[in-house]
């Protein structure tokens, strides 16, 4: 950054490079664009970034993004209440929506990893617990990422779910949409034959 | 644009890996050749990205990098073993995870060891074969301490020299091993060692892995041992080596 920009400037470009994914080039670019905005503009922004820090908080029963205590998705009773998915963020409750899933979700606001340091304590599972306990969940759909970690994570949480009579999926891994089959590796194969399923013809 | 990169190959274990920007990854490796290595990896982030499971903690791959203008860049792994099933067996993955754990501390950047290399390996295999944890944990770390350059002195005295006529009971971790009776009270962090702590330790070092599995430890002398080995390795290495005890105990169940 120029030792020559405005104070202000500098702290809005260092603000910008705090952000995930933005390097010092595009937090300049960012800067320099709100520069030239319009107040409008600009006062609209302050208000979401200040509404956004107010109103969001996790659901305080599923651990989504939720304006009141609980999540649209824990407030909509038509939403199917004996099965429940298991993801790591909230971001993935977004994408499971797409596929028109029904069902209830819980977050677990993130991965074991030992070598994170990030145990079971810092995850919400011992909610994810209670909820199997009261709330009589006909099955839990593990939905981790496909990463090791997250397998992991799925592997210990079903084992902590044996003691209870709900049946556990896991989704499935295997091939991605799209590519050509020779290019895929052996595991991701592999995991593609242990998930196939019998195929059902109409009529 | 002139082409300054160049491509070479090594044969890698992946440590760690951190998300870096929207897309891409930034992969810590233990490699044959060239040791602990930072290199990046386009695109990593994306499901069906080309690289698949190789650069899950703890696959082995393969590996092709391209000299970027800053870190090496991945350009291809070829996967060599993933031990994807350990994700199904708690323990075994927090073992997989120790050993990356400790050689991460161990090592900086660029320094290598193929003989730790291979040692991984031979711990990664052992693990999903042997679930006796408490004994390979307690065993590679002093492999460790071994190509590290400071096994303790345990015939001898480590202060002196002079080699032992009767079993010695003390333990100086900055001397680097036992000392003799004399050299006893010059030694500002001398400890007593029990002699079956000192009969066990020295097994530990002088035991090949194989027979060190059949080594009966109680619950008591495998903490006092599990303290004793990440204390000596914090020592030297100086940086925290957590006691297999403490790492493992977060992921177990309560009983
Ligand atoms: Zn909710
Ligand atoms: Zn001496």
């Amino acid at each position: 950054m120029s030792d020559s920009y405005p104070e202000a400037l500098k702290n809005l470009i260092a603000s910008f490079s705090r952000l995930p994914g933005v390097g010092p080039k595009t937090a300049q670019r960012l800067s320099f664009f709100l520069i030239k905005s319009s107040p409008d503009e600009i006062e609209g922004l302050i208000n979401s970034l200040a509404e956004v820090k107010q109103k969001i908080h996790f659901c305080s029963r599923c651990g989504f993004y939720a304006e009141n205590e609980l999540c649209s998705i824990c407030q909509d009773s038509t939403r199917e209440s004996t099965i429940i998915c298991v993801v790591e963020r909230p971001q993935d409750v977004l994408s499971i929506e797409k596929t028109g899933y029904r069902g209830l979700y819980h977050v677990l606001q993130g991965v074991l990893s030992p070598l994170s340091g990030v145990g079971p304590e810092d995850l919400t599972i011992n909610q994810l617990m209670k909820r199997i306990e009261t709330e009589k969940f006909k099955e839990v759909i593990l939905a981790t990422n496909p990463s090791l970690d997250g397998e992991a994570t799925a592997y210990f949480i079903a084992r902590k779910l044996r003691s209870f009579s709900t049946r556990v999926t896991i989704i499935a891994r295997g091939l991605p949409l799209g590519g050509d089959m020779e290019f895929a590796d052996e595991i991701t194969l592999t995991q593609a034959f242990e998930g196939r399923r019998d195929v059902h013809l109409d009529a | 644009m002139m082409k300054t990169g160049r491509y070479w190959k090594d044969q890698g274990i992946v440590l760690k890996s951190i998300n870096f920007g929207e897309l891409d990854r930034i992969v810590t490796l233990f490699t044959r050749k060239k040791g602990k290595i930072n290199v990046i990896a386009k695109g990593a982030r994306k499901v069906g990205n080309r690289f698949g499971p190789a650069l899950d903690c703890p696959a082995i791959s393969n590996f092709m990098f391209y000299d970027g203008r800053g870190m090496p860049v991945l350009s291809q792994a070829e996967i060599v073993d993933c031990y994807r099933e350990i994700g199904k067996k708690t323990n075994q993955w927090v073992f997989a995870n120790y050993l990356l754990f400790a050689i991460d501390r161990c090592y900086e950047p660029e320094e290598s060891d193929e003989r730790i290399f291979e040692t991984v390996l031979f711990y990664l295999d052992l693990s999903t074969k042997c679930e006796n944890f408490y004994i390979l944990a307690l065993k590679f770390r002093i492999d460790l301490i071994r190509f590290l350059g400071f096994l303790p002195r345990i015939r001898s005295c480590a202060v002196c020299g002079k080699p032992f006529k009767k079993i010695p009971q003390g333990w100086s971790v900055a001397s680097g091993g036992m000392i003799c009776e004399k050299c006893f009270s010059s030694i500002a962090d001398i400890h007593y060692l029990p002699p079956d702590m000192m009969t066990l330790l020295a097994k530990l070092m002088t035991f090949s892995c194989a027979s060190c599995l059949s080594i009966q430890l109680r619950e008591n002398q495998f903490a006092y041992l599990d303290r004793l080995v990440s204390e000596y390795l914090t020592y030297h290495v100086g940086k925290k080596i957590t006691e297999w005890k403490i790492f493992l105990e977060r992921f177990q169940e309560a009983s």
